[in-house]
């Protein structure tokens, strides 16, 4: 009734990354995602930070490309903004669970003097553990995000993290399965690794850079690229931090496999901005000796646009499309 | 993988149809209610029309039977007169009108100066009218003489009420100079259908 509700709702999906706002407007039919208007545009901040007058400009900027009135909209935040911890708890159930996770994470946060905005989803049991994934936010942290937004007039309905987001993209492509696959988010000052199992995110590590990235680290020098700079010349990674993101993901894929005793990842997929980079999956490939590949989202995802890149506004797409359906894969 | 970090309390209440349900449903009922009452004033007004129309027409024809009596009074009183005149004209053209006395005495009364040219007799008004015309130098003394005699005139006095000069005027005949004059003589009361009945009663018996 009055042109609330439509079959296929165009949903409005932001990816608030460290370094870029990306909005699209999406729309999906029959099991296809239509990316109708994009926008996409540089927001540097420092880590954790939210520069509200800033984000007003920008997002000023966006309301102009991209109709941000719709049905729903739904966004997806780095991990600077809403971190995700995973937990090793006993098994335990209901409130004793929540208070338990509550308690870690408060403990993580340090007592910020704020309250936690949290989601807890457990992943794995195995024995006399669970691995719990728990993203927080501080509620302040979020109150500023949603009155950015609501000063625009837009209304954000629900929050999620890019990890998250990933791993629903991935299954959405169907590039995720049963088997375990690996996600690198690559940005100039950022890397951060995400394997996701069994449909879920099973681990993320968040790899820095560093101020000692500028030189090559303590760990032994690697064969690194020596100028290495995405084909627009964006985006360049520094070989230092190069080096040392190849090294913690390698470390990371061990842990996984190791630790958690689970089958070893065999592919890993490169989103953003620095994804692009002329010889980072070859380089990657040699060091992981895993395939690697930039995030295609092939014909999944329709661009309607001209401007849609998989790897760098995938994550506003999938915030977008939000849980892939089962039996989407 | 479903996740919402926004809690309960901050997601945004969008507007929900719902409670403008019954405030539409009001809206629509009252359009229904204007136009039914707007139809049904549209069809008050046509008969209000119609009754008007009507109301008129009848008036009229009322007004009409309420002159009836006073036009059958008027009819009748036409009916009378014409009666009359036909009976006179009757009287006058078959049997010879009784009034020749009257005729008679006009003439004896009248001195030889004057020339009388006319009478006219007016049944409506019960008016006979003389008109003659005598010389321009004597012609007043003359006429007021005459008018003393008809006055003086037993038959006439019989027959009339009296004799009014009407006027006495200069004028020319055959380019002389005359003086016109005109008596009028009104009959008495009944006399003229008195004289009407005589003819007839005369021309019943002949």
């Amino acid at each position: 009734m009055f042109g609330r509700k439509k079959n296929d709702p165009q949903v409005i999906g932001i990816h608030v990354g460290r370094n870029t706002l990306t909005t699209a407007r999406v729309a999906t039919e029959d099991g296809v995602a239509h990316v109708q208007e994009l926008f996409s545009e540089p927001l540097p901040r420092i880590p954790a930070g939210w520069p509200v007058e800033l984000v007003a400009e920008k997002l000023r900027l966006a309301k102009r490309s991209v109709n941000l009135k719709a049905e729903v909209a739904r966004i997806t935040v780095a991990s600077d903004l809403a971190p995700t911890y995973f937990f090793v708890v006993p098994p335990m159930k209901g409130e004793q669970l929540e208070n338990a996770l509550k308690l870690q994470l408060e403990n993580k946060w340090g007592n910020a003097g704020s309250d936690l905005s949290y989601h807890f989803q457990v992943i794995e049991k195995r024995g006399e553990r669970c691995r719990v994934f728990a993203p927080s936010i501080p509620t302040e942290r979020l109150r500023l995000i949603l009155s950015s937004f609501l000063d625009i007039n837009c209304h954000i309905d629900s929050m999620e993290v890019e990890g998250v987001s990933l791993a629903n993209l991935m299954l959405y492509c169907g590039f995720a399965g049963a088997a375990p696959v690996a996600a690198l988010l690559v940005c100039p000052n950022w890397g951060e690794v995400f394997i996701l199992s069994r449909k879920r995110i099973a681990l993320s590590r968040a790899i820095p850079k560093l101020e000692t990235d500028t030189a090559v680290g303590e760990d032994g020098p690697l064969d690194v690229p020596e100028a290495v700079a995405d084909a627009d010349g964006q985006g360049a990674l520094s070989p230092a931090y190069l080096g040392r993101i190849a090294r913690e993901a390698n470390k990371t894929l061990d842990y996984f496999e190791i630790e958690l005793l689970a089958p070893a990842v065999t592919s890993l997929y490169l989103v953003g901005e620095s994804a692009e980079t002329v010889e980072l999956p070859a380089f990657l490939h040699e060091e992981l000796e895993i395939q690697v590949k930039v995030l295609d989202t092939g014909e999944k995802v329709v661009d309607d646009t001209g401007m849609y890149e998989p790897a760098l506004h995938g994550l506003a797409v999938a915030a977008a499309i939000g849980e892939a359906k089962a039996g989407e894969d | 993988m479903r996740i919402n970090l926004i809690p309960e309390g901050l997601r945004p209440t969008r507007p929900s149809p719902v409670p403008y349900m019954p405030l539409a449903g009001l809206a629509a009922i009252s359009v229904i209610w204007l136009i039914t009452q707007f139809a049904a004033a549209s069809q008050a007004r046509t008969k209000l029309k119609e009754y008007g129309s009507e109301c008129a027409r009848v008036s009229k024809r009322l007004a009409e039977h309420k002159e009836l009596p006073g036009r059958l009074a008027h009819a009748e009183s036409e009916r009378d007169a014409l009666q009359l005149k036909g009976a006179a004209v009757t009287a006058l053209t078959h049997s010879g009108f009784v009034c020749s006395k009257v005729l008679q005495a006009l003439a004896e009364t009248a001195s030889p100066e004057l020339r009388l040219m006319a009478v006219s007799l007016d049944f409506d008004q019960g008016k006979a009218t003389l008109t003659g015309y005598g010389s321009e130098e004597t012609a007043d003394i003359e006429v007021a003489t005459f008018l003393r005699s008809l006055n003086a005139n037993r038959a006439v006095r019989d027959t009339f009420v009296g004799a009014r000069l009407d006027h006495c005027n200069s004028a020319r005949r055959n380019d002389v100079a005359v003086k016109q004059f005109s008596i009028t003589m009104e009959f008495r009361e009944g006399k003229l259908q008195q004289m009407i009945r005589e003819t007839d009663e005369q021309e019943e018996q002949g």
